[in-house]
Formats: C-alpha cells, structure tokens, sequence
C-alpha cells in the first residue's frame, strides 16, 4: 500500500519538478563572469582560416565584439539537431565554420565572458532546452519506471513465498 | 523491528530522492556546453559508481561463504548481484541517453563504455549461474569465480578513461581525478555527493528487502 502512494506522490513531484525546468535560467559558473545572448553579426578569421573574433547583437540591439582563445569553450546545436561540443584550441578552424554557420541560420546564441575574451558560446539555452529534454525526460522516466517494477516485484514475490509457507505451516 | 527499520529506510530513500529531484532539476546550474542534457551526470555518476562497488560486495560476500559456509553471506551475494544488475542497467540507459544528443552516436567501442558492457555481463552470468544450477552444486563456487572476475573489472572501468582517452569525458571524482576539473570545484559536485548518499541509501533498502526474500526462499525451501 505503501508502495503504490508513493508512486502518485512521486509521479506528482517528479512532473512538478521535470516542468518547472522550462523556467530555469543558465547560471554562470563561476563569479565575476558576464553573461550575454544574442544573434551573431560578425565572424572574424586570420589568414590560417582560424578563429579569431566576433561579434553578437543582443535583442536590444546593442553589439559586443569578444576574442578567442585557445580555453574558449563552444556547445553549439548543428542544424540537424546534434550537439557539438569542443574547444578552440582542439578545433580552431572548425569553430569558425560552425559560428558562420549559426550567422547565416540566426541562431541565438549565449557567450560567457570576462569582458573581453570569450569563455564560452553556447546555444542560448532559454529557447533551446527542448532540443535535449526529450532524451532527460526518457531517462529520469525509464529509472523510475524500473525501480518501481523493482520493488513490485519483489513484493509480489514475498507475498506468493509468504503464502506458500503459510500452506505449508498448516499442513 | 525489521519492518520498522524497512519502512525508516525508504521513507530516508523517497524523501532524499525528492530532494535529490530537486537539487538536479531546479538547485544546480545548467553546465555551459552540453546544456540541460548534462543533469543526466547526477544519477549516471552515482549509479556506475554504485554498480561498481555491488559487484566488489558480490565477491566479498562470495568468497566469505566459500571459506566460512556461513548462509548469511550467500543471501548478501545474490541479494546485491541482483540490484548491482538493476544499477547497471540504469547505468548503460543513462549511458546511451546522454551519449546520443552529446556524441551523436548511441554507443561506441571505447574502453570505458566496453568495460563497463563488459561488468554488466558479468552480472548477468553470475545471476544465471546462480539460477540455473543446483544448489549445493559447483554452481555457487563457479559464481563465487565470476564475482571475482567482476570485482577485477572494476579498477579497469575506473582508469579506462585517463588509460585510453578518446570521446568519454576524463575521470572527475577520485585519486586519479583532474584537480583543474570545474566538476570539482563547484555546486555541481555538492549535487553529486547528495545523490550518490541518496542512491547508496536506496541501495541499502533494496538490499535488505532482497535479502529478506532470499531469506524467506531459504526457509522455505528448508521446510518442504
């Protein structure tokens, strides 16, 4: 009996919380680190075709032109849906190509500053979650699931154990 | 006095996994890169490692029986193998999720992810020895064997990421853990630490209504 109020009380809980997601903001990870979102407006590469600069317009029209370096971090959604994640130093000539790729397809993004240099450009969360919620919510679905199939199971196999032995005992 | 203890263990594990919901889902920071995606880290960490640790208390239990014929230790055997098994499944699940938006593929063939394939098919084959052989057979020293083999498993797991680097992230939790780790220094690993307390907690309680089954099977078995 026990079993199965938890289970509605967790179903409850486990939606409230699952749906209250969609409200969380991206945090910056550390203090003293800025925050904008924004569309990219310029892309600019050195002679090697690598990434050096660029520049986003956040939704109040305002520009900010941050630099690379080699401990830039990017997470960025390709246009079939994938994630990519790297570092400028790993992949200095790609990371050009993919923030080309997100000016011609105005996808928001959101950069993690210092000010001046970038630390990271992401996908701008507030509007993309969807994207991975799906693969979040059948995870956390399927772990309850299975626990709770669990401990039915062993509870209906006690039972029929319990019962048994109860026959037994008469006889 | 059991079913009181029961009951206090998972009214601890329910409200601890409430809590647990919500540091994941609402308390810690969404990680830059990988996005909401990464809040998969706080059950998957918790549960391999876990798994890891069922299969080290499976060998234990194991060799103990063979050397003190004491029942005692058989049930804690079985009882741990079979919920090291549930863990390992919700390790590769959680595994597989979190890959496929991350990676872009469901699996690959490196070390740590074959490892760890490598540990749930041990329990597997340990569970069905267990099963199909006769008891009092060779069976339980043949499993007693695969534990052993599975206990061996799981340094291997441990180190595979620093021994054979390629997509699976280096290790961030202990003696060969990155100091310079973000994960290390953050609300991320206050987060990590509650759930594995609480997954460790839930693992107690299953243990103990597991154990108490094959307890009652035993007795059962004992009286027909």
């Amino acid at each position: 009996m026990i079993h199965k109020k938890l289970l509605i009380i967790s179903i409850g809980i486990f939606s409230i919380l699952f749906f209250s997601l969609g409200i969380t903001q991206i945090n910056a990870q550390e203090s003293g680190e800025k925050m904008v979102s924004g569309i990219i407006t310029m892309v600019l590469l050195d002679e090697m075709k690598e990434l050096k600069e660029f520049q986003i317009t956040d939704f109040d029209g305002n520009n900010y032109k941050f630099i690379v370096t080699d401990s830039t971090e990017f997470g960025l959604d390709e246009s079939s849906g994938d994630r990519w994640v790297s570092t400028q130093k790993n992949t200095p000539k790609e990371s050009g190509i993919k923030l080309i790729s997100h000016q011609q397809r105005y996808a928001p993004v959101t950069v993690i500053h210092d000010g001046e240099n970038a630390k990271s450009i992401v996908e701008r969360e507030e509007g993309k979650l969807e994207n991975n919620l799906s693969y979040l919510f059948s995870f956390f679905l399927i772990t309850w699931i299975i626990f709770f199939i669990y401990i039915f199971y062993i509870g209906k196999k006690q039972k029929v154990i319990e019962s048994a032995a109860n026959l037994v005992n008469k006889r | 006095m059991v079913n009181i203890t029961k009951n206090k263990l998972l009214i601890c594990s329910a409200i601890f996994m409430f809590i647990n919901l919500y540091l994941i889902f609402i308390w810690v920071p969404t990680e830059a890169n990988q996005g909401a995606i990464q809040r998969i880290l706080y059950i998957h960490v918790p549960v391999s490692q876990i798994s890891m640790l069922a299969i080290i208390l499976v060998a234990v239990s194991s060799v103990l029986f063979l050397w003190k014929r004491n029942e005692f230790w058989d049930k804690i055997a079985i009882a741990s193998a079979e919920i090291g098994l549930l863990y390992g499944t919700i390790m590769l699940l959680s595994g597989i999720l979190w890959a496929k938006p991350v990676w872009g593929v469901w699996w690959t063939g490196e070390a740590k992810l074959t490892t760890a394939l490598i540990l749930y098919l041990i329990y597997v084959s340990y569970i069905m020895f267990r099963n199909y052989f006769p008891v009092g057979s060779q069976g339980q020293r043949i499993a007693a064997i695969i534990a052993i083999i599975g206990a061996l498993d799981t340094p291997l797991i441990y180190f595979a990421a620093n021994l054979w680097s390629e997509a699976h992230p280096p290790i961030v939790l202990g003696p060969a853990s990155e100091n310079d780790s973000s994960f290390s220094s953050s609300d991320m690993r206050l987060v990590w630490l509650f759930s594995t307390i609480t997954f460790m907690i839930f693992f107690v309680y299953l243990l103990r209504i597991r154990y108490k089954l094959q307890d009652n099977i035993s007795k059962y078995l004992m009286n027909t």
